[in-house]
This record gives structure tokens, C-alpha cells and sequence, in this order.
């Protein structure tokens, strides 16, 4: 039982913000408000008198909760309560997955053939490479949160920024990659064909010109499978970042929520 | 660096900022003991509401003038500790000599009471 919680509760319910900045903003106060109430005990007040000066102290008026929320809400914290909120019912998580799972099937079957590689675009390496921090970054955190649960607020959210920026790093490679692999391509055709590319690719009459038809196809199979790759690295990485967000989310919830009990 | 805009209308939040970052400037210290050195050190004439604290606190950490770092005291209890940052401390001298000449101008206009 925490002596402060109908004061913590008050500012809770005015707290018009996320969950978890809600639950640091009260950890924060709680932890103070306990501070201080120990100071007045400390001082020589009575029990009851170290209490009420404390939580006179901490009356907090609705210009500051305004001005708290205003700090707080930015649009990207929004965007990430809108999206974890949406998704807080079990048939939405049941659809959400169906979803990632028809995107992801098909291609991890295609990834995993041995073709795959041999034609594969020099931008898929990268886009390895990032999934592989990724990974590590994933197991590092779910080790932590799951199986020596250490929840220390300190560090429970270290490496979720990196996971985001790594899928957005992913991204970018892909639609980088996709025009690079398009121009060289096209500078290739051009070099190929005199400036009369596309004429060519519909008269494929002479061995030059099938060369060409060669190499379209080949550009497609390439970037095709790199924007496959591409979008599914990223949709795997906002999913390992999604699931760590919603445990963090339930762990402070649980620990905010400790502290309002009466 | 952010601007200061010292001006009347800006004194008490002004005047809040230099007194946290005053207490700040030296050492960490956590939101209870930030209000109770203000208040101590002043010998009371500047009471601070450890409510009004938290926005101003929040507001400097976000700016980067200040840093917050969470420790974990025992099993149970968690606390946050703030400290100055490198822009904050560039800051805070920016601040101290606005108050300064703030100060000059005001005693030179009250000042001339006394003669």
C-alpha cells in the first residue's frame, strides 16, 4: 500500500498522455513525494502532519499537468499510442498477423531457394547486415525482459530507438538500391543499343537485342527480389520492435499501476 | 544553443530556470532535493511547489539544458536523478549574467530613490 496514492491517482487521471510517460511521471512523483515525507519525518513531525505537508507540496495544478502533457505529447509518441492501441484487442492481433504472415510467407519461400542468391542484388548484404544488429539487439532486450526480468527502468527501453532506425534503415537501403540497380540498367541498355532501347526490346531479332532481354530479366529478378527482401526485413524488425514496446508498455503499467493502489 | 528571452513577462519562468540550474550547476540532484535546497538556501524566501517543479524540470530535460538518469535505490524504488548538461552549463552562465544585468538596470532606476 503506498500512503500517497490518492494524490498519485489524482495526477494519473489528469495525465492525458501515453502510458509509459504517464507511468515515469508517476514513478518520478512517487518516489519524490516518499522523499520528502521521510525529510518531515526526519525533521520530528508526527506521521499524519509529515503526510499532509508532503502532499501540500505536491499539489499539482492543472496549468502544470497542461503544460506537462504539452511537453510530452509529441506527434511521434502519438503515432506509436495510436498503433499499439489499435491493436490491444485479440482478433486485431489475430488479423495483424495474418497480414505479416502472407506477406512474410511467400517471401522467406523464395529466400530460402537456392536460386535466390545467385542473383541476387550486392543490396541485400547490407540489408543483412542490419537485420543480423537487429537480431542481436532482440535477443539482447528479450533476455533481459524475459528471462532474467530485469526490469530497471533505466535501461528498459535502451536499444527500441536503434530497432526503429534500423527498419528505417532497411527501407531506404531497398528504395536506394532499387533505383541504382534501375540506372545501371539503364545506362547498360543504352550503352548496349545506341539510345534505342525500348524499340529493341520488341524486336528481338538479333543476338544483341536478346542480350538485352537477357539483361531486363535478369534486372527484374534482382530488384524484385531485393525489394521483397527489403520490405521483409523491415516488417520483421517493426514486429521484434513492436512486441518488445507492448512488454515494456505492460511492465510499466503494472509498476504505475502498484503505486495507485490504495 | 536556445535563446534567452529575458524579458518581463518571461521573469518567473526565467527566474525558476536560473534557480534550478544554480542548484544543478555543481551536482545531480533529484526533483525533492532541487525544491528543498531553493528553499533552504534562500531561507525560505523562495518556496518552491514541487508540482510547479515538474514541468520546468521536463522542459529543460527536453531542451537538453539538463539530464535525466533513472537509478534503481533497493529493490522496490526507483529514482530520478538530474544533472547539468554541457549546453546546459553554457546556458546557465548565459542565464546568470542576464539576471546580473537585469539587477544593475533595476537597483540603477530604484536606486535613484534613495538620493
Amino acid at each position: 500500500m503506498n500512503r500517497f496514492s490518492p494524490i498519485l491517482k489524482r495526477i494519473n487521471e489528469k495525465l492525458e498522455l501515453p502510458q509509459p510517460i504517464r507511468s515515469r511521471i508517476i514513478y518520478e512523483i512517487s518516489a519524490d513525494i516518499n522523499d520528502l515525507y521521510e525529510y518531515y519525518r526526519l525533521k520530528g513531525f508526527e506521521e499524519e502532519e509529515a503526510i499532509r505537508k508532503a502532499k501540500e507540496k505536491f499539489e499539482i495544478s492543472d496549468a502544470a499537468v497542461s503544460q506537462l502533457i504539452q511537453i510530452h505529447n509529441t506527434n511521434f509518441r502519438k503515432l506509436v499510442t495510436k498503433l499499439s492501441d489499435r491493436t490491444q484487442s485479440l482478433w486485431e492481433r489475430v488479423f495483424l498477423i495474418l497480414i505479416l504472415l502472407i506477406i512474410l510467407l511467400p517471401s522467406l519461400i523464395i529466400i530460402l531457394t537456392s536460386d535466390f542468391f545467385e542473383n541476387s542484388s550486392i543490396f541485400l548484404w547490407p540489408m543483412f547486415i542490419l537485420t543480423g544488429f537487429a537480431l542481436i539487439i532482440f535477443i539482447k532486450k528479450f533476455y533481459r525482459l524475459f528471462i532474467i526480468k530485469n526490469h530497471n527502468t533505466k535501461k528498459m527501453r535502451s536499444g527500441l530507438p536503434v530497432l526503429l532506425i534500423l527498419a528505417g534503415s532497411s527501407f531506404f537501403t531497398t528504395v536506394c538500391g532499387y533505383f541504382i540497380e534501375l540506372y545501371t540498367l539503364e545506362t547498360e541498355a543504352i550503352l548496349y543499343a545506341n539510345n534505342f532501347f525500348l524499340l529493341l526490346i520488341l524486336n528481338m531479332g538479333n543476338p544483341i537485342e536478346k542480350g538485352i532481354v537477357d539483361q531486363v530479366s535478369s534486372w527484374l529478378i534482382r530488384s524484385s527480389a531485393m525489394v521483397m527482401t527489403g520490405i521483409a526485413i523491415t516488417i520483421i524488425i517493426l514486429v521484434l520492435w513492436f512486441f518488445l514496446e507492448q512488454k515494456i508498455e505492460r511492465i510499466e503499467k503494472i509498476e504505475a499501476n502498484a503505486l495507485l493502489v490504495d | 544553443m536556445q535563446n534567452i528571452k529575458f524579458e518581463i513577462q518571461n521573469l518567473t519562468k526565467n527566474c525558476n530556470e536560473a534557480l534550478i540550474l544554480a542548484v544543478l550547476f555543481h551536482e545531480k540532484r533529484h526533483g525533492y532535493q532541487i525544491a528543498l535546497e531553493i528553499e533552504e538556501k534562500s531561507k525560505g524566501e523562495f518556496k518552491f511547489n514541487h508540482g510547479t517543479l515538474y514541468p520546468i524540470l521536463h522542459k529543460l530535460e527536453k531542451d537538453g539544458l539538463i539530464k535525466g538518469i533513472w537509478k534503481q535505490e533497493g529493490p522496490k524504488r526507483k529514482r530520478k536523478y538530474y544533472s547539468i548538461t554541457a549546453k546546459g552549463n553554457k546556458y546557465a552562465v548565459e542565464q546568470f549574467k542576464e539576471w546580473q544585468k537585469f539587477f544593475n538596470h533595476f537597483f540603477q532606476i530604484v536606486g535613484e530613490i534613495k538620493r
